[in-house]
């Protein structure tokens, strides 16, 4: 079929193209045709006008020769120019209106003046033919004929006849489309169909939704076989329905459906009886129902299957499953043997019946329930109003029998219920249902009565029906009702006390000029109280949000997460001590304390930053670094004044010591007695001075000196001073007691200076004892404490006050020698060891200094101390 | 080698005298050289200046150096001598003032062979002058000799 349209487009186009060629040639000698009647025409044109022509060039009326020559032109359009030649072969007239050209001078003496010659002109070709006025003669017209128009009528010819067989070629094409739309296409797809049909296929759908071929026959035959399609289609749909309602009422159905054979083995089962067995329903087939049958039904089951071989049914029985999960499900079991493909097999149904054995069990549980409660309950006939059943609590509380309560109405029990108001009760409730709550009064058997609150319920329906009363005494509940009431109180009270300390907390924070800052663990402030609106500038709405970083100038994103949340998260808390940015760009120097914020589940949160301004901590500090400098300053201009005054002053009294000595040495016997003790005193006083000037040196020295601190043993420096005292006068016995390993934390060389004046002293004042003794030792009422002791001159305790002081002295002089500077300088080394220093004496008795010393470096804790001894 | 001789560099006139007594009296007969500050010690050392006429190589047996001086003070004089490797053996003994413990750290550090403190009283002075000459004009062999 296809083949033959292929042909039949080929062969249309084959046709065509061949016209097309023969149309080409048929051009060319179309061409020739034309060009050889133009010659023709022309040239009997020429000897038309031949006789009237030459009359003119006889007569010399050139003029109207040229008229003549300019109309030809004019009254033909394939005549491009003409001119005449006279009897002598030179031109007579022409057409040309500017002058003969150039291009046709050469034509004029022409030999064979009939030739014809052709010439460019004006883009156009033309032939210029020779017509002999009278032949033989030179006089000649001359025709110019333009090809130019000839050309165009034969194009336009062969243009018709191409565009003529376009037109035919189109209508074959139009013809051979129809053809397989309307014809080829409908009988190709009904014999698909048919096909399809044949194989079993059944659409779902008519095929009408393509167009129809409009050929009667063809549609004819399409309608027939779409009617056979429909009707089969509606056949299958209704046996599909039948069998889909079965498939439902087996699948649906509330009883477990089985299909077995003989032996026991599952084949088919529906969804309730996989629900009763509890295994998933693509598990039963092949299994056998004997694996779900306890062993104790085998006999009963046996007899049933003989009953089945010679009835043909069995059942109904009841036996138990074993549930998948173990438990054991009560079941009632029915069936019949029916013929499947020549095979027995048995159609059972299978019953769930536990809910029956459960109401069973539940009315046994009910009676237990009522004869143990230890409420009142009763239930009460509505038609008779007789009490039905009573519990256990109503009998003992009635102090009734069972038997007997069953004997009465509620009215006995509650004496001031009417019977009248009982019925409407009891209508009402029937009416209307829920539940009714009266109170009122129960009378027990010997008349005594308590408070009760009923509770009614109309349960059951029809002649099911049953009230259900339950009676609560509330002599018991109003002293739970005070009891509670109390209880209630007591917590309020609790929480008041709880609102005012939360109240007070939360006024003690908003007080607080410190800020307190929360922020979660992304570093967004969550919180803003205490002070914080004053200290950073900005209130709550506008801080909460914002990131805590920004309160910190100094600290970029990522320092910022491992400078503070980090080490918080870690460790728990964290303080330090950073510069922080009001809103208005000043600075602030605060101590800060970050906490970590936890949730209820203990989990980290965010953080607490506390933040306390210590601005003026700083300030105090700068202050406090000026005054150090200054008194550095101040230090070093009296530490170069004192050492000029160890130089310069001690100068001059060497002189008047050494002068006074050279006087007594070279001119003393020229002096009498008078003279020399005034010598002597003169040296005695400049010797004083010296003394005293090395003792406040020695005192100024005490203060300026830099302290080194470390162990030092105290008795040995004392021996080492006893011995130099006792080199420096050999001649006197003392008792010295000094108590060993006296061990203190102090500067060794100030300890020396002290007890040089504390020992001196006491070994100066013993100097008129008869039994000198000095003593060291560690004080027994005082730890840390030490104390020199003598039993020299001593002193009146009421100028104890002076004792201390530079320059003061309870003796004389000429009794005991000595500056008085002495025990101000040991003051001020005690004092700058942090320790005090006492005096206790009596005249004649002797005199004691009790001082104490750190023990210790400063920050050891004593057990540590001791350990490391 | 010409006669011992000690070079005492002493600017109070006064102690001057007290000192060349003190001398005196211990019988130490000696050549004093007196040089009243700093820069004229040197000079004298190094024969320089007003001492550029002196032989160089005429060492003192022991110099008595104070240390509060005019010009260059006591421990400048010592730096210097001690820099030198002419004078570098030469025995200085600083006699001066003061008990500072610092001055007297300085002058041993400095490389000076003994310190004494004048005393006021002019019989402790003597008492020291007279072991001082004792040791350094008697006693002690000086290692230039």
């Amino acid at each position: 079929m296809r083949l033959f349209w292929f042909l039949m487009i080929g062969g249309s186009l084959l046709v065509a193209m061949a016209s097309g060629l023969q149309l080409l040639s048929f051009q060319s000698l179309l061409d020739a045709h034309f060009k050889q009647g133009t010659r023709n025409q022309g040239e009997l044109l020429g000897g038309l006008m031949a006789d009237s022509l030459s009359q003119k060039l006889l007569d010399g009326r050139r003029l109207e020769i040229r008229e003549s020559l300019r109309d030809l032109v004019e009254q033909q359009d394939w005549i491009a120019y003409a001119y005449l030649t006279d009897f002598d072969g030179r031109l007579a007239a022409h057409s040309f209106e500017r002058g003969f050209p150039k291009a046709l001078l050469s034509r004029l003496g022409a030999d064979d003046p009939r030739a014809v010659v052709a010439f460019q002109g004006e883009g156009a070709v033309i032939n210029d033919l020779a017509v002999p006025l009278i032949p033989g003669l030179p006089a000649t017209l001359h025709i110019g004929i333009n090809e130019q128009p000839l050309a165009q009528l034969s194009r336009e010819l062969i243009g018709r006849v191409f565009r003529l067989s376009l037109v035919v070629l189109l209508i074959s094409v139009l013809l051979w489309w129809m053809m397989a739309r309307k014809i080829a296409r409908p009988l190709q797809r009904i014999t698909a169909r048919i096909d399809a049909y044949r194989q079993g296929e059944v659409p779902q759908q008519d095929a009408g939704s393509t167009p129809l071929s409009g050929f009667r026959e063809i549609d004819g035959l399409e309608r027939q076989l779409d009617q056979t399609i429909r009707e089969r289609r509606q056949l299958e749909s209704l046996l599909q329905d039948r069998e889909a309602y079965l498939r439902l009422l087996v699948e649906h159905s509330p009883v477990g459906l089985a299909l077995t054979r003989m032996d026991g083995e599952l084949v088919e089962v529906n969804q309730a009886y996989a629900d009763i067995t509890g295994y998933p329903r693509d598990e039963l087939p092949g299994m056998s129902y004997w694996q779900i049958t306890p062993r104790e039904y085998e006999p009963q089951e046996r007899q049933q299957l003989e009953a089945l071989e010679s009835t043909g049914r069995y059942g109904p029985y009841e036996k138990e499953y074993i549930h998948r999960d173990g438990h054991r499900v009560p079941v009632r079991l029915s069936g019949l043997i029916i013929q499947r493909d020549g095979e027995r097999f048995i159609w059972s149904s299978v019953e769930d019946v536990s809910d029956r054995h459960q109401a069973e069990r539940l009315a046994l549980m009910f009676e237990h329930l009522l004869r143990h409660a230890e409420e009142e309950i009763f239930l009460v006939d509505p038609t008779s109003l007789r009490i039905i059943e009573a519990s256990r609590g109503a009998c003992e509380r009635l102090d009734y029998g069972i038997e007997e309560l069953k004997r009465l109405t509620p009215m006995d029990i509650n004496p001031d219920l009417m019977p009248e108001q009982a019925r409407r009760v009891v209508q009402s409730l029937e009416q209307e249902g829920g539940q009714r709550v009266m109170q009122g009064e129960h009378r027990r058997r010997n008349g005594e009565r308590y408070p009760v609150e009923v509770r009614l319920q109309m349960l059951g329906e029809g002649m099911d029906r049953v009230i259900f009363v339950s009676v609560f005494d509330l002599s018991g509940l109003q002293r739970r009702a005070e009891a509670a009431e109390a209880e209630r109180l007591e917590l309020e009270r609790r929480v008041e006390e709880r609102t005012a300390s939360i109240r007070l907390q939360s006024r003690i924070i908003e007080q607080t000029s410190d800020a307190i800052v929360t922020c979660n663990l992304e570093g967004e402030i969550t919180g803003w109280y205490g002070g914080a609106a004053r200290y950073f500038g900005l209130d709550s709405e506008q801080a909460l949000g914002r990131g805590l970083r920004e309160l910190f100038p100094d600290a970029e994103a990522y320092a910022f997460h491992t400078r503070y949340i980090l080490p918080v998260l870690e460790q728990g808390r964290l303080e330090l001590e950073a510069t922080l940015r009001h809103a208005d760009g000043r600075s602030l120097p605060s101590q800060l304390q970050f906490s970590l914020l936890k949730d209820e589940q203990g989990r980290p949160s965010g953080l607490i930053m506390t933040s306390i301004d210590i601005s003026t901590i700083r300030q105090r500090e700068q202050e406090l670094q000026v005054m150090t400098r200054r008194l550095e300053v101040v230090n070093q201009e009296l530490e170069s004044f004192s050492y000029s005054v160890s130089h310069d002053l001690r100068a001059p009294l060497r002189a008047i010591d050494g002068f006074s000595q050279a006087l007594l040495e070279d001119y003393g016997d020229r002096l009498d007695e008078e003279g020399r003790d005034y010598l002597q005193r003169v040296r005695a006083g400049a010797q004083r001075m010296a003394e005293l000037i090395d003792d406040l040196l020695d005192l100024s020295r005490v203060n300026r000196s830099e302290m080194k601190p470390k162990w030092v043993d105290l008795s040995e420096i004392a021996a080492e001073v006893i011995a130099e005292l006792r080199q420096g006068e050999p001649d006197r016995s003392v008792e010295v007691v000094i108590e060993p390993g006296l061990r203190v934390w102090a500067d060794a060389r100030l300890m020396r200076v002290m007890l040089h004046n504390l020992l001196g002293n006491a070994w100066k004042f013993t100097g008129r004892t008869e039994k000198p003794r000095i003593m060291l030792r560690s004080s027994e009422a005082l730890a840390h404490s030490f104390c020199v002791e003598d039993n020299g001159v001593g002193f009146d305790m009421r100028h104890a006050g002076k004792l201390f002081g530079a320059f003061q002295r309870l003796h004389r002089v000429s009794e005991f020698p000595g500056t008085g500077i002495g025990l101000a300088t040991v003051k001020r080394i005690i004092n700058r060891h942090g320790g005090e220093i006492e005096a206790h004496a009596e005249p004649g008795q002797g005199a004691r200094f009790c001082f104490t010393l750190p023990v210790q470096p400063p920050g050891v804790d004593t057990t540590i101390t001791e350990e490391m001894e | 080698m010409s006669e011992k001789y000690i070079l005492l560099v002493e600017d109070n006139p006064d102690d001057e005298l007290l000192t060349v007594r003190a001398l005196k009296k211990n019988n130490i007969a000696n050549r004093i050289e007196v040089a009243r500050d700093g820069q004229q010690a040197i000079d004298f050392m190094f024969a320089q200046g007003e001492f550029s006429s002196r032989d160089p190589l005429d060492l003192p047996q022991v110099i008595l150096l104070d240390l509060k001086l005019p010009k260059l003070n006591g421990l400048e004089v010592l730096r210097e001598l001690r820099a030198n490797e002419r004078t570098r053996l030469v025995p200085v003994v600083v006699l001066t003032s003061s008990n500072e413990e610092r001055d007297m750290i300085e002058s041993y550090q400095l490389g000076a062979n003994s310190y004494v403190r004048k005393p006021v009283d002019f019989d402790q002075f003597i008492e020291a002058a007279r072991q001082l000459g004792l040791y350094w004009m008697l006693l002690n062999q000086t290692p230039y000799e």
